[in-house]
């Protein structure tokens, strides 16, 4: 079926298998990888996008719902090469390992961060609760959120 | 924090601009951005996909499998099964007992029959849903202890217990005599998944001379090598692996990858096309390897002064259906059975058992998270008993410099197990707490409406030794290569035969090689594992890559360090004994060019500014009483555990763990303070959460939705505090990191929930359920 | 291939004439959170899909000071996320926002809305156990057929069941608002603290000046049931109870006796059995004393 849409601010149009969900949308029909696949069922966050400005997990979307909303993935933080400052604070503040989980991590900080910009650490928990990591133990994730709101972080432009 | 007792200064080189420094990770950027590409990220133009056919049992005769539906379907190319493998049908890294697709038998329910390819993943996933498979079921064995009775159902002709290592150390019948106290307990676990976030992927692409280049998420990419050769019976040098971006791996991709490649590579060769493999969460699952359960007797004597006068143990682990890597597991966990302490009289049988299964095989760990939750927990139990602190029953025995270990060798240097435990014991606050908290109720702020009796505190400790690398039972696989290439700006890339899984390797060579060749961070790029590359340099396992690959690339720059020193002195007029490196200049203080103007001059008068680096373990030995250097070199932790226990529904909550490390020397703080964190909420998954659960070897816990591990809700305070007791051998003093933040924090939780309730638990782990039942069994007692 | 056709329906007036048309081989969709894995799973493979996240008068949410002590009514496209998040639900409701506040994590929430948690009948669904607490109705709607409002505990006949008759949607639920003075809580024992299905759940709502209480148990029957014995035997005391505590304590027991648990692979009948009166008795205590 024809979709159209508008990711990361542009119109976009995909024909795609009328059973397709949002992430396979993203990832086989636009080209858009960033956004990762760890279960398919809504069980890790990986997938995680907005929707409408809403934290969603993209395996759990068709896509046929999606027609004519708006999606921000990973690859939409980035304005003009450089690094957006949740990306920046993940750098700076050791969040990173495996990175499996981290754009979907990314995302679920930015819908937080949209809503409430000085979060506590257990907002940012709570905010992030959906996304699994292995890596981490989370420490330096939801350090990273608290470095991005607190709005110190880096500047870094990006590996262009 | 750090506590640094650097002796005489690093093996190699004495100054340190990177190493030791927090410098971020240098593949951060990528993956911030979702631009760096993993393995289901790559496009490949014409590419197939596959889909594997699992018959779904766990015990059965393989008579016949039927692809004719599959194949006449529109769009599926090729169904393969066992008469299709040109070379040989086995992927087993150590034994030779597990085939790539099996032919005459079914041992477990991962077993997969059939490979099918198709023009997309979802028409390959429909059509391996209709291949039908011709099986007479077996009656299977589930469990390790049936499996070793004499009437059990065999899962191979050779017989269910496949291995038995064992170490005697002393006389065990005396050392008991002499004890004022004995207890004795057993021990149980269970199968634990690594939950790396991407599952097991390759892609292998066939090339018009018969060679095949393999991408994949793995840690061992010399294991996929030998497998995909093996299977198309080529060799070695026609078959190339590369590592793509390793979303984790925790052991669960040391040799499992082997077998996902290998279906990939076997599809490729036949359809001559490009063709890709991707497990989903279910599959993998299913498929790759778990940690070992074991059932673990321990028994342990000590005089009334906490003195240790002798243990002994038999483990029983399940190793499921194949070998796999059972064989280090079970010898490592043999040779650390008693854990970091001195006790001089040893018995120890550690037996490895087939069941109808999950395989079991690595995981951080490596076979000692079950002996550790016996030895910590028994050790607990003595002290309570001689009415003597947990921590001081520790120090009174712990290993040290001059002490023995149950192997009975001689430890020589870096033993910072004291120190692990002196810090943990002051920053957790443990000697106000232990006394003042355990099984009493504490004020529960912001918890109004529980505020009652019912929350219990608790507070208890771990400690662990983990002999580095392979050790005696790997020493043909412990050596490790490097390659430098210098360019003529003065540009350095490396290749490495360790692999980059998320735990900060390619940041960490990065800092090595800079600090190795005088030059800034920023000068060093290093690329992701490749076969053809470097030497075979076994896999990325046991907390060695760090130890060995960086021990590899310092040889490889001081060879160019010779070289391009010679060129300097030649063009500064300096005596070659005269030329520094550092700063990313060379030659002395008055004279001196940049490392990128040397690069230069070396290209310039042709001078090779390549070299290879190369490092091997030291001998080790296990002889067959269990006695020998077992391990060059040990890495040592302590972790407390602070608790809070709801009696009324047994819930248990990790406030915060105190991790304290002997690392030998810290690399990167950062990244090392990420890898114990991380390795902490393992610990509690284990202690608390996580158990892969099968019936009549079906799995019935097969998503993130029944197989449960820790969110970020369920994340205590932890603190990490370094040791720094430099290794001789080890890169700049380092030892290895990777195993042990994931070891002492599951029996220090169990600790503290005894000591909150005054209860003892035998099996992990400690849902709320069965810390409820021990809280009744206790009142009713 | 699996290629199911689409209706995108854009007002209730035309989901129900597309689901009256279509009847037995269409399934509804609403967030999606329990349809899409089904779908992937290849558990379900509906000739038919039904998109209602497009329907806006779906999306009304009428609870609030305004509502007290009258009827509330939540359109069936109201996510967890808003009832969690909404004020109106907090006061007037305060069991509903606490229960959706416990579904899986913001990802779920932004997208599962309380008529898919209702009429997908899971015994756990946290949303559907507050709102039995609340003593709801699910509105149900088609075209042919008008109009009914079910009673929750009627509404549901087993795990997965429910009395919804092929063309009919569930286009919202309502309840009679507690008074202003009346206290709910909302209780869960999961495996952790986020994306977690409830291992047991209580949900209680408290009526002082009657002396009444409402309470609810998940995860302990084929559906989401209330402990009837439990809301007697409060009824019968609470008034003239000389000690309230204990008599919570016999109320908690009592709801333990009302549960029919069994072993699943997320707990025995056993614990849940204890679970059940320990979450009672602290729900209760929360608002009743």
């Amino acid at each position: 079926m024809h979709i159209t849409l508008t990711v990361n601010g542009k119109q976009r149009e995909a024909d795609v298998p009328s059973a397709a969900t949002l992430v396979e949308l993203l990832r086989e029909h636009l080209g858009l990888v960033g956004t990762k696949v760890g279960c398919g069922h809504g069980e890790c966050g990986a997938c995680t996008v907005l929707l409408d400005g809403e934290p969603v997990n993209s395996c759990l979307v068709f896509a046929a719902q999606c027609d004519g909303r708006e999606v921000t993935t990973i690859e939409g933080l980035r304005r003009n090469g450089a690094l957006d400052r949740i990306q920046n604070a993940f750098v700076d503040a050791g969040a990173v390992q495996c990175g499996f989980c981290t754009p979907g991590m990314i995302m679920s900080a930015a819908a937080l961060l949209a809503s409430n910009p000085k979060p506590s650490r257990d907002e940012i928990e709570e905010a992030i609760s959906g996304n699994l990591c292995r890596c981490t133990g989370y420490v330096k994730i939801v350090d990273a959120v608290e470095l991005a709101s607190a709005g110190t972080v880096s500047d870094r432009a990006g590996s262009d | 924090m750090s506590k640094r007792e650097i002796q005489d200064g690093p093996p190699e080189r004495d100054r340190t601009a990177a190493v030791g420094a927090p410098v971020k990770r240098v593949d951060a950027s990528d993956k911030v951005t979702g631009r760096a590409v993993y393995l289901d990220d790559m496009v490949m133009p014409g590419v197939l996909h596959a889909a594997l056919v699992f018959p779904g049992c766990a015990h059965a005769v393989l008579r016949g499998v039927d692809a004719s539906a599959a194949r006449s379907m529109a769009g599926v190319r090729s169904v393969l099964t066992a008469d299709d493998i040109p070379g040989e049908n086995q992927v087993g890294v150590i034994d030779t007992d597990q085939p790539l697709l099996p032919f005459d038998r079914i041992r477990y329910e991962g077993d997969a029959v059939a490979v099918v390819v198709a023009e997309t993943a979802v028409l390959a996933r429909e059509a391996a849903d209709a291949v039908s498979v011709d099986l007479t079921e077996l009656p299977g064995v589930f469990d390790a202890v049936r499996a070793m009775e004499p009437d059990a159902p065999l899962v191979h002709e050779s017989g269910n217990v496949f291995l038995h290592d064992k170490v005697r150390k002393g006389d065990v019948d005396a050392g008991f005599d002499a004890a004022d106290i004995i207890v004795e307990r057993e021990f149980r676990t269970h199968h634990q998944e690594h939950c790396y976030l991407e599952p097991l992927a390759a892609l292998a692409v066939p090339a018009d001379n018969g060679s095949m280049t393999v991408y994949g998420t793995m840690q061992c990419p010399f294991y996929v090598q030998k497998a995909v050769a093996d299977v198309l019976g080529l060799p070695l040098a026609s078959v190339r692996v590369i590592q793509t971006v390793t979303g984790g791996g925790f052991g669960g991709k040391e040799d499992v990858p082997s077998e996902i490649c290998a279906c990939a590579a076997l599809a490729a060769w036949k359809t001559g096309s490009a063709v890709k493999l991707v497990y989903s969460r279910e599959e993998d699952f299913l498929r790759s390897s778990k940690r070992h359960p074991m059932r673990v007797t321990f028994k342990l004597g000590a005089k009334r002064d906490g003195t240790f006068t002798a243990a002994k143990i038999r483990a029983v682990a399940d190793g499921g259906a194949y070998t796999t890597l059972s064989p280090v597991v079970v010898f490592r966990a043999a040779a650390h059975a008693t854990g970091p302490y001195e006790i001089p009289n040893v018995w120890t049988d550690v037996y490895g058992v087939y069941t109808n299964r999950q395989t079991a095989g690595a995981f951080r760990g490596f076979g000692q998270p079950q002996v550790i939750f016996a030895n910590e927990s028994v050790i607990d139990e003595v002290a309570d008993a001689i009415g003597m602190d947990p921590v001081d029953i520790r120090l009174k025995n712990c290993l040290d410099v001059g002490k023995r270990t149950a192997t009975n060798q001689l430890l020589t240097e870096s033993v910072g197990l004291r120190e692990t435990l002196e810090l943990a014991r002051e920053l957790s606050g443990w000697d106000g707490k232990r006394a003042a908290q355990g099984g009493r109720g504490g004020e529960q702020p912001g918890r109004a409406s529980d505020a009652r009796d019912h929350i219990k505190r608790g507070i208890g400790v771990g400690s662990i030794y983990y002999g580095v690398s392979l050790g005696a039972k790997g020493l043909a696989l412990d050596g490790s290569g490097a390659h430098i290439n210098v360019y003529r700006d003065g540009s350095v890339r490396i290749g490495v035969g360790g692999t980059e899984m998320g735990q900060g390797l390619l940041t960490v060579l990065a800092q090595i090689a800079a600090d190795s060749l005088g030059v800034p961070v920023g000068f060093v790029h290093v690329e992701r594992a490749d076969t053809s590359v470097v030497p075979d340099s076994g896999p990325s396992v046991a907390s060695r890559t760090t130890l060995m690959t960086g021990n590899a690339v310092i040889d490889a720059a001081r060879k160019l360090r010779t070289v391009m020193g010679e060129v300097a002195a030649d063009s500064l007029g300096l005596d070659p004994s005269e030329i520094e490196f550092d700063g990313g200049t060379v030659g002395s203080a008055e004279k001196n060019v940049t490392f990128a103007e040397l690069a230069e001059q070396c290209w310039v008068r042709n001078v090779s500014t390549a070299a290879d680096g190369w490092y091997a373990a030291p001998e080790s030995t296990f002889d067959e009483n269990g006695q020998g250097d077992a391990y060059a070199v040990y890495s040592y932790a302590t972790h407390v555990a602070e608790i809070e226990v709801d009696t009324e529904t047994g819930r248990v909550t990790v406030v915060r763990i105190t991790a304290a490390h002997d690392v030998g020397r810290v690399m990167n703080p950062v990244t090392l303070e990420g890898q114990i964190e991380g390795g902490v909420l393992q610990g509690i998954g284990m202690a608390l959460y996580e158990q892969m659960k099968s019936k009549g070897g079906a799995v019935v816990t097969p998503d993130f939705s029944t197989y449960i591990i820790p969110t970020a809700m369920d994340t205590p305070a932890i603190r990490t505090v370094f040791v720094e007791d430099p290794y001789s051998k080890g890169p700049f003093g380092a030892k290895g990191i990777g195993e042990t933040p994931a070891m002492p924090g599951a029996v220090a939780v169990a600790n503290a929930v005894s000591n909150a309730l005054g209860v003892r638990f035998h099996e992990l782990p400690l849902t709320p359920e069965r810390v409820r039942r021990a809280v009744s069994e206790r009142k009713n007692s | 291939m699996y290629e199911p056709q689409w209706k995108r329906p854009t007002s209730k007036a035309e989901a129900l004439a597309v689901l009256g048309d279509v009847g037995e081989d269409a399934v509804v969709v609403a967030g999606g959170t329990d349809i899409a894995p089904l779908i992937s799973k290849c558990r379900i493979r509906p000739r038919l899909l039904v998109d209602i996240s497009r329907v806006d008068d779906l999306k009304l949410l009428n609870v609030g000071p305004g509502s007290k002590g009258g009827s509330a009514a939540i359109g069936a496209m109201v996510t967890h996320g808003a009832l969690a998040r909404d004020e109106g639900v907090s006061e007037v409701a305060h069991v509903l926002a606490a229960a959706c506040r416990t579904v899986g994590a913001p990802q779920v929430r932004a997208r599962g809305t309380i008529g898919g948690n209702v009429a997908n009948a899971s015994p756990a669904a946290d949303g559907a156990v507050a709102l039995v607490a609340l003593g709801a109705s699910a509105v149900v709607e088609s075209d042919g057929n008008g109009r009914r409002e079910v009673p929750l505990p009627e509404f549901f006949l087993g795990p997965g069941q429910t009395v919804l008759r092929p063309g009919e949607l569930v286009t919202g639920i309502t309840f009679a608002a507690p008074s202003s003075v009346a206290r709910s809580a909302y209780r869960k024992a999961g495996q952790r603290n986020a994306l977690a299905i409830a291992v047991v759940s209580v949900a209680a709502v408290h009526e002082p000046e009657a002396g009444t209480v409402r309470i609810a148990l998940g995860s302990v029957a084929p559906t989401p049931i209330r402990a009837t014995e439990a809301e007697k035997l409060f009824e019968s005391g609470w008034l003239d109870a000389s000690d309230r505590a204990e008599l919570l304590g016999a109320v908690a027991a009592a709801a333990a006796r009302d549960a029919s648990p069994i072993d699943d692979i997320r707990a025995s009948a056993w614990y849940r059995t204890v679970l059940v009166e320990v979450l009672t008795r602290r729900a209760l205590e929360e608002v009743c004393l």
